[in-house]
């Protein structure tokens, strides 16, 4: 595998994509409407970092996300940078990573790279994820320049740059688990390098011991490490171990939060075989907050642009078909990168929400992109025209996940969300009573356009949803 | 990065670093927890005794506050379970009026079923045991049989909540700790299939105690279960405590 080369002109270049993401990701953030997630990513931030306690929401996945937003909320205030500066900023570092990743992939078709990272700079779902403060975006960015990180150790046996894998999978473990498939495949492939790299125990054991070290025990150290609040309550290490027990048993049987266990909920897409088969969206709902000046709920609506989602199955196809029949090792370990991270999405056990999709969007924008870039020297025009197409959907639909509103908004909103899953969403919040002390959010009507939505009385948050719970 | 490929000892020598980051991250993280548990400090008046009594529940939650109790397993020997009450109807909702006698009722009803759960958020508690006569016992279970994270063993039962481990026991199957509890003993608890001498049950099962606190009443109490209570302060020697304001 040979090095890629950079030039000035791919540094200049690669500056100004990361310029555009940052531009889509964090325009406006301080007046968009602030969701009752937001609120409760601040809540439990503060309550983690001060005394240990997971609450009031997500109690069963990592902490990174509370260790950061503290930090964040300390610098930034309360407001929306306080809440979300995290996710814009691993949003777009999310861009360069992949770069880096499908650069030491295909060295030789820096198309690939361009094409994969230029997708996910503009891809409106990712966008929708990396303005609020849930930790999903997180891993569009970790595990993807964890992966890269083992790719250049691959390539260069160089310590440092799987040391650099490990503590990026650490953090990605730290903000979700799923980071674990990932590095899993990262794993397989350097062991897999060790063991090829002698005949003899003695040539064998120093690099598998040292991947081990590096792709195991290190990213479980910055992982325990990330509870250490938790630890000031009191609790072993063998506590630990059951809280983590928990916290599993709670994941895998997890059926949502108060308002989407619902049986007519459908405002959060369920289930993984859907997201690259048919248009995918997550809808979220903005509250009326003080200092954005708005007096209303509003429609923020995560929609993933379906010129290029449409196209990960078959691009998929054609990289697994070049891997296996043209022995092209940047297609064969792309369509694994992909269905390692997605497959375990399929398992039927419990409902997956449209959110984890996030986890899975780069590795499917770079099947397209390895598809494309093949593409290109045979129909020009017809890439032209497709990449046109996609630039324009994903400009209209980042209007939809900021929660503004054109006509050409509207159309492709309408097109492709039911209008069934707006409505579910306003009525979650209005049975559920979250966001609204009495539970008083008024039934909205269908909405003519996105960003509109009914108007409700202006109250944060309740920071104890943990109460209506109890048993 | 462009450092040329990592020697095999090289590669034995960051593996030994890593070892030892991640051993050092463990026990740290476990001394860490060790350390945060407070142990219970006798307070001027309590003239080495370990026994007191409190009003209710919440008043129990509010002394071991006071007292700086953090990171600790209590035992709550009780004949009911209370849980917080929605946050409308809760203690954080606005403050009863103080000529209204059945809204004081019942705000403070609402702080003593909320009290346990309350003791386990504000970090007191990491852990509940509950010890409960058969009746209570038998309605507990009923209550939690169908919850998917409720394990049921021969007179005892687990459910945690949000990871925080809770555990419901009839007197025979209450676990033997290597360490000192915080106790509560509500006057409920009385009844039949509880030990007739706590104190002296306590000592059978080799529990250990920094500080028991015996509620005067309970929303459950009987007069008779009351003074009951009452008996048990009378013979361990139990000092009143007033309740913060």
């Amino acid at each position: 595998m040979s090095a890629p080369a950079f030039t000035r002109r791919d540094v200049v270049a690669l500056a100004g994509l990361v310029a555009v993401a940052w531009l889509v990701r964090a325009a406006g953030i301080a007046t968009q409407p602030l969701m009752s997630d937001d609120l409760s990513v601040a809540a439990t931030a503060r309550a983690f970092a001060a005394q240990g306690l997971p609450e009031p929401t997500m109690w069963n996945h990592p902490r990174l996300r509370d260790l950061l937003v503290d930090l964040s909320l300390d610098a930034f205030g309360d407001g929306a940078w306080g809440i979300k500066a995290w996710s814009v900023l691993l949003g777009v570092l999310a861009i360069p990573a992949l770069f880096m990743l499908l650069r030491r992939l295909a060295p030789e078709r820096p198309a690939v790279a361009w094409l994969g990272a230029a997708l996910l700079a503009v891809e409106p779902f990712q966008v929708h994820f990396a303005r609020q403060g849930i930790q999903d975006v997180y891993l569009t960015f970790f595990p993807v320049a964890g992966l890269a990180a083992a790719l250049w150790y691959r390539a260069s046996r160089a310590a440092g740059w799987l040391v650099l894998s490990g503590l990026l999978f650490g953090l990605g473990l730290a903000s979700k688990w799923s980071a674990g498939f990932s590095l899993a495949l990262a794993l397989g492939l350097v062991a897999f390098d060790a063991w090829r790299q002698g005949t003899r125990p003695a040539q064998r054991l120093p690099p598998l011991l040292f991947a081990a070290a590096a792709l195991i025990l290190l990213p479980l150290t910055v992982y325990l490490l990330t509870f250490w609040p938790w630890f000031g309550r009191g609790h072993s290490l063998g506590e630990w171990l059951d809280f983590q027990r928990a916290m599993a048993f709670e994941t895998a049987t997890h059926v949502g939060y108060p308002g989407t266990k619902l049986p007519d909920f459908y405002g959060e897409q369920v289930g993984a075989w859907r997201w690259f088969l048919a248009p995918t969206w997550f809808v979220d709902l903005g509250l009326p907050t003080v200092g954005t000046g708005t007096t209303g709920m509003t429609y923020l609506i995560g929609v993933g642009n379906p010129l290029t989602w449409l196209l990960v199955l078959p691009s998929l196809g054609y990289a697994a078909w070049r891997g296996w029949r043209r022995r092209d090792p940047a297609g064969g370990l792309l369509a694994a990168l992909f269905l390692v991270n997605y497959l375990p999405f399929l398992s039927p056990s419990r409902p997956i929400f449209s959110n984890s999709a996030v986890v899975v969007i780069p590795y499917g924008l770079a099947l397209v992109g390895y598809a494309a870039a093949a593409a290109w020297p045979r129909a020009r025009a017809l890439v032209a025209a497709w990449l046109g197409l996609s630039a324009l959907a994903a400009a209209a639909l980042w209007f939809a996940s900021v929660g503004r509103s054109t006509p050409p908004t509207t159309w492709l909103v309408h097109l492709l969300v039911p209008p069934a899953a707006w409505e579910s969403k306003a009525l979650k919040l209005q049975r559920s009573g979250a966001g609204h002390p009495g539970g008083a959010v008024p039934a909205p009507a269908t909405p003519a356009a996105a960003g509109a939505a009914p108007a409700a009385p202006a109250a944060p948050p309740s920071p104890s949803p943990a109460r209506a719970q109890e048993k | 990065m462009s450092s040329p490929a990592t020697s095999a000892p090289a590669q034995l020598a960051w593996t030994g670093v890593l070892v030892a980051l991640a051993a050092a991250a463990a026990l740290a993280s476990d001394l860490h927890g060790h350390a945060a548990r407070t142990p219970f400090t006798p307070l001027e008046g309590f003239q080495g005794q370990r026994w007191a009594v409190v009003g209710d529940a919440a008043d129990a939650v509010e002394a071991w506050s006071s007292a700086g109790l953090r990171g600790r397993r209590v035992l709550v020997a009780t004949g009911r379970w209370g849980k917080p009450v929605t946050r409308e109807a809760g203690p954080e909702a606005a403050p009863a009026p103080p000529d209204d006698p059945a809204a004081l009722a019942a705000a403070r009803a609402a702080k003593v079923s909320g009290a346990l759960f309350e003791a386990t958020m504000r970090g007191v508690a990491r852990e509940l045991l509950v010890v409960m006569p058969d009746a209570a016992w038998d309605a507990r279970v009923e209550a939690i049989r169908a919850a998917r994270e409720t394990t049921l063993g021969d007179g005892w039962a687990r459910q945690p909540f949000h990871g925080i481990p809770r555990s419901f026991h009839r007197p025979a199957t209450v676990p033997r700790i290597d360490e000192e509890l915080l106790l509560l003993v509500e006057p409920s608890f009385f009844a039949a299939g509880a030990p007739a001498d706590l104190a002296a049950w306590l000592a059978a099962r080799g529990i250990r105690f920094d500080l028991a606190l015996i509620a005067a009443t309970d929303p459950l109490a009987t007069p008779a279960q009351q003074a009951a209570a009452a008996a048990l302060a009378g013979q361990v020697g139990a000092v009143q405590l007033e309740a913060a304001p």
